[in-house]
């Protein structure tokens, strides 16, 4: 254990923790603002249809109503990339999708409005596979994006942003090749990352340009800075609640903060719009679905010659951000799979089935659960071992890769086949490894088989993070950052790292709450960057704020500023611990010592995670089920183990692991109806079903901040569904190439 | 979403409860546990006018065992008292498995046996093997108290012998005879918590290798858990061999009149009635021998 902090790396308490088992933790359902009018939303019955005809009459005379909105009068706001989403549309393109809104004094008023509403449809033919999507005869989903296409291409990532992988010669990279993996394969589950907590918020309108919404978000910045202020009006104000679980799907809620703030600036009036469970089942944002066609080269020794093939990105009936997810997800790519010829090409497709968008990481887990299949079956024609695969290529200091933005980059992190090796043998790899499709273990009709995949990013260094630390004469430490707490703990976390908290008790420290009106910039709690972006950022104002006591202290203890320590709200000599002087006699009573500091993104040091899983499969019933699964990484240095544990554990839930076995939104392909849409028929794995779960987790120092620390949090899911593939595959002795491994289709394959 | 508007009702002995039940006459409900029923309320599919909650009569609760007279399950007995309860698991070791395996904690820790048979899903855990144990209803009407042995008890998904006016009091377990053993088998596709996509009840009788008498139920592969007379008329008085085993299991996923839904494909539910059939009587005739 490491001498320099009192917390980090121990167990402790999160600071919200009694708050939210005591049921005192304030969720955005919870909040009641004066006035405030209760919103509901009237949805399409097609999967694509155009609106005739809409009548609202008898629901603006539902007693209670103050507000009904559809197509023919709501705001001319638009968002999505490019721009193409309005808050409602003359047409709807899922089942689903808003028709009507109605804001009144109850909810029951509103329903009861919505009924009243007359809509005419025209139903118009509906497509919800990406291939027919593209074919020159399906129908349109919007006339500007022709053939269904949406341009890649994130301008927020530059102009060079990826949009596919294209490097060297792949020509002559599969002459090289001694086996070849080629096929379609399909990752379309479509999972739902499910939170807890539905989306929900609260918009009012303080001034005619000037709205605040409270919301159930991740990243409250989405909402003040980077998403929302395409709304073509300068002042929102964003203050997140209590944030009962996101997985990425609300990093902002654009649906619901569209209704809440057309409806209040109607009806002139607070709005609060909380999805149903069965909205977020089945209209707000499920993961994309992810189909690749192509060919990988490999040479007998495990090198890659050549990668290449067609990502189709299926992103539903919109696309907020997919140009995004495709920029990431190439680079994620290219950290597991070292190679000098690409031809990689990412397509994103509209389909009228309910929208994607972010869940559960960013693009590399629908790439490579859709990719790693046709490498899988190179890696078995060639008898390689796939953790000597992933041993010689994952990325490596001094290693090249490019980034999402098209720009190259070098990694300067750590060599992370010691997290791979140490994973294998405590999971007992190389004793359960009996080549590929070969069980570990056949008993009767029991089957068991393992399987590795890995994953990482490096996006835990993205963006720009601005934080504010002060110290108070009373010996507290107040840290500034937008950071809300969506249940990863990184509030809590933040307070171990602040250098004053580290030396502080931990009550004694404090965060803002996480409101953009009185905290500086920070970009939210996305792609694991909490941990070295925002505790960068955190750290660093610490440090000021340190610095600026001490120099306070060193002529009133006649010493030099680098002479002094701080513990517990005392300055002192260093090693005269007689020789000191309590804050408030430092500062005096009207005074704090501050610092700010800001975090400039940085994509030089990736993460990673291996998953290695052990399956059994059921060979009467088809019934495939995880018996163990060992996650190995290395975090640099850990700062709250329980936090660690947790992140690592949540592999599965959420569009996970499970994805390859149970976990799937299932949608009729003739009518475009979800048919699982709620708790008992969603599958979904429960505390009675959790195997076995190990971790090994290195702690080998990271070029990051003082503590040497990455964050894990996000990839943790990401290898789970090839690594199940593989497992089951083995089990069978048959190559499985779809998700899910539903026990019809693996009785197919017997 | 709100409940609608009913009267709730909460009497203390079975003559008030039954009194009430005539008095309020249609639109009233039985409330047990309530894990169905409230459920059907909250989702607008069933807007009673009435309540009668079970919960006060001290009379129906608990479980008693007689070694002479067999099991009584009190119609407000949970599903985890079931589970959990020794004379139960020593001497009825599948009944309670059954209900161990039905939803999951926190269900078991309101819902009711008795309950989760007068729901009559086709799919209900606790019906199979009861069924096949020759197991009763205990029910209390107006005439008085009437037996109705479990493989008449259901009409159809949802529906029951029970009239209106009449209470389900108890399911009468009888004793598990000498040389008999019992097995319930069950598969979902998802993991332990889920609603069975087939299970399968069986009872046993041994005589060394030989199967003098035998009780097989299929549950959610017809409108009700339906016994497979073919498949029991198959393996009696033969020795339950894997070839045996394997022919009652293609027989009896004969007899299964399966439907395609969300849970599982009709051909898959075929398949898997044989499968669990074969493995019902394995598990049931080694328990037999123990």
């Amino acid at each position: 254990m490491r001498t320099d902090s009192r917390f980090i790396g121990r167990p402790s308490h999160r600071q919200d923790a009694r708050a939210i088992v005591t049921g005192r933790a304030e969720f955005i359902d919870d909040l009641k603002l004066r006035g405030m009018l209760y919103a509901r939303v009237l949805r399409s019955p097609f999967a694509h249809a155009r609106v005739v005809a809409v009548d609202t009459e008898k629901a603006e005379a539902v007693p209670g109503v103050k507000a009904v909105l559809t197509h023919k009068n709501v705001p001319d706001w638009k968002a999505g990339t490019p721009f193409h989403i309005r808050v409602l549309d003359s047409k709807v393109r899922f089942v689903g999708d808003g028709v009507a809104l109605a804001a009144a004094e109850s909810e029951r008023a509103a329903e009861e409005a919505l009924e009243a509403v007359h809509v005419e449809y025209e139903p118009l033919e509906a497509v919800f596979d990406v291939d027919e999507a593209l074919a020159g005869d399906a129908p349109q989903l919007y006339e500007a994006f022709p053939g269904n296409v949406v341009p890649g291409g994130f301008p927020l990532y530059g102009p060079d942003c990826l949009t596919g992988i294209r490097l060297g010669d792949v020509e002559q990279g599969f002459r090289e090749a001694d086996a070849v993996g080629e096929g379609t394969y399909k990752y379309e589950t479509v999972a739902n990352p499910l939170p807890l907590e539905p989306p929900g918020v609260i918009a009012h309108w303080e001034g005619p340009d000037r709205l605040t919404i409270w919301a159930a978000t991740q990243s409250a910045s989405w909402h003040r800075f980077v998403m929302l202020p395409s709304l073509g009006f300068p002042d929102i104000r964003a203050i997140a609640t209590q944030c009962g679980g996101s997985f990425g799907s609300k990093n902002y809620s654009l649906m619901p903060c569209f209704y809440a703030a057309a409806l209040a600036r109607a009806a002139g009036r607070p709005v609060k719009m909380c999805f149903s469970k069965e909205e977020q089942f089945g209209a707000y944002t499920l993961r994309p679905g992810s189909r690749f066609k192509g060919r990988i080269g490999i040479r007998k020794d495990g090198t890659v010659t050549a990668v290449s093939g067609s990502w189709l990105f299926d992103t539903g009936a919109c696309s907020d951000i997919p140009q995004a997810q495709v920029a990431v997800g190439c680079g994620e790519l290219q950290l597991m799979l070292r190679c000098a010829n690409w031809d990689l090409t990412g397509t994103i497709v509209l389909t009228n089935r309910p929208p994607s968008g972010v869940v559960r990481g960013f693009g590399g887990q629908e790439l490579e659960s859709a990719l790693l299949p046709a490498l899988f079956e190179a890696l078995e024609k060639a008898a390689i071992d796939p953790v000597d695969f992933f041993r010689k290529n994952y990325v490596k200091p001094g290693d090249a890769y490019l980034w999402r933005n098209g720009k190259p980059y070098v990694d300067r992190g750590v060599d992370y086949s010691e997290a791979l090796e140490r994973g294998a043998e405590t999971f007992g790899w190389h004793r359960k490894w009996k080549g590929w499709l070969v069980p570990t273990r056949v008993d009767g009709q029991t089957r068991i088989g393992v399987g590795v995949s890995v994953h990482g990013n490096a996006d835990v260094g993205e963006d720009v993070s601005e934080a504010h630390v002060r110290l108070t004469p009373d010996g507290r430490a107040v840290v500034h950052a937008c950071v809300s707490e969506s249940g990863s703990g990184q509030r809590s976390s933040l307070c171990r790292m602040a250098p004053e908290g580290r030396q502080l008790p931990l009550d004694r420290v404090g965060v803002s709450p996480p409101d953009t009106l009185v905290n500086p910039f920070e970009f939210g709690l996305v792609g694991s960057r909490g941990t070295w972006a925002v505790g960068g950022a955190v750290i660093s104002a610490a440090e000021k704020a340190r610095a600026a006591l001490l120099a306070r202290a060193a002529p009133l203890l006649g010493a030099g500023e680098e002479e002094l320590d701080t513990t517990d709200g005392r300055v002192y000599v260093r090693g005269r611990s007689d020789r000191g002087l309590s804050w408030s006699r430092v500062m005096g009573i009207v005074r704090t010592c501050s610092g700010s500091a800001r975090y400039e993104e940085d994509f030089t040091v990736p993460n990673f995670l291996a998953l290695f899983v052990e399956v059994e499969v059921d060979t009467g019933t088809g019934k495939a089920a995880v018996r163990e699964v060992l996650a190995a990484t290395d975090v640099g240095r850990i700062i709250d183990p329980q936090a660690l544990e947790g992140q690592l554990r949540g592999c599965f839930g959420a569009a996970g692991l499970d994805t390859a076995l149970f976990e799937e939104t299932v949608l009729d392909r003739t009518t475009g109806r979800i048919l699982n849409g709620n708790m008992i028929d969603y599958k979904w794995r429960t505390f009675r079903d959790l195997p076995g779960f190990r971790n090994v987790i290195l702690e080998t120092p990271m070029p990051t901040h003082r503590f040497g620390a990455v964050g894990v949090g996000e990839i943790s899911t990401s290898p789970g569904p090839s690594a199940v593939l593989m497992a089951v595959s083995n089990a069978l002795g048959v190559r499985m190439t779809g998700y899910p491994l539903t026990p019809q289709r693996i009785l197919e394959a017997l | 979403m709100p409940l609608p508007k009913f009267e709730y009702l909460s009497p203390k002995s079975l003559e008030e409860a039954l009194q009430l039940l005539a008095d309020r006459g249609e639109g009233t409900h039985l409330l047990a546990g309530g894990t169905d029923l409230l459920v059907k309320m909250a989702h607008g599919h069933l807007k009673p006018r009435a309540v009668i909650a079970l919960k006060q009569i001290d009379a129906l609760g608990g479980i008693r065992f007689d070694p002479g007279k067999g099991l009584f399950i009190g119609a407000t007995a949970l599903l985890d008292e079931v589970a959990s309860h020794p004379d139960v698991k020593a001497h009825f070791p599948s009944v309670a498995y059954a209900a161990q395996q039905t939803a999951n904690v926190q269900i078991r820790n309101m819902g009711t046996l008795a309950g989760n048979l007068c729901n009559a899903a086709p799919s209900a855990d606790n019906a199979p093997v009861l069924t096949a144990m020759g197991a009763e209803a205990v029910i209390a009407g107006p005439k008085g108290e009437r037996r109705v042995a479990l493989d008449r008890f259901f009409k159809g998904p949802g529906q029951t012998v029970i009239e209106p006016g009449e209470i389900l009091t108890a399911v009468h377990v009888p004793v598990i005879p000498s040389g008999f053993g019992t097995s319930y088998q069950h598969v979902s596709p998802r993991g332990k918590v889920d609603i069975a996509a087939v299970c399968v009840g069986a009872m046993v009788g041994m005589d060394g290798a030989t199967c003098k008498e035998a009780r097989i139920v299929l549950g959610a592969v017809a409108p009700v858990p339906m016994r497979a007379e073919k498949t029991e008329a198959l393996v009696r008085g033969k020795a339950l061999t894997p070839e045996i085993l394997e022919k009652a299991g293609r027989q009896a996923s004969e007899e299964a009149r399966p439907i395609s839904d969300m849970r599982a494909g009709a051909e898959y539910r075929k398949r898997m009635t044989a499968v669990l059939t074969g493995r019902a009587l394995k598990q049931a005739a080694e328990a037999a021998a123990n």
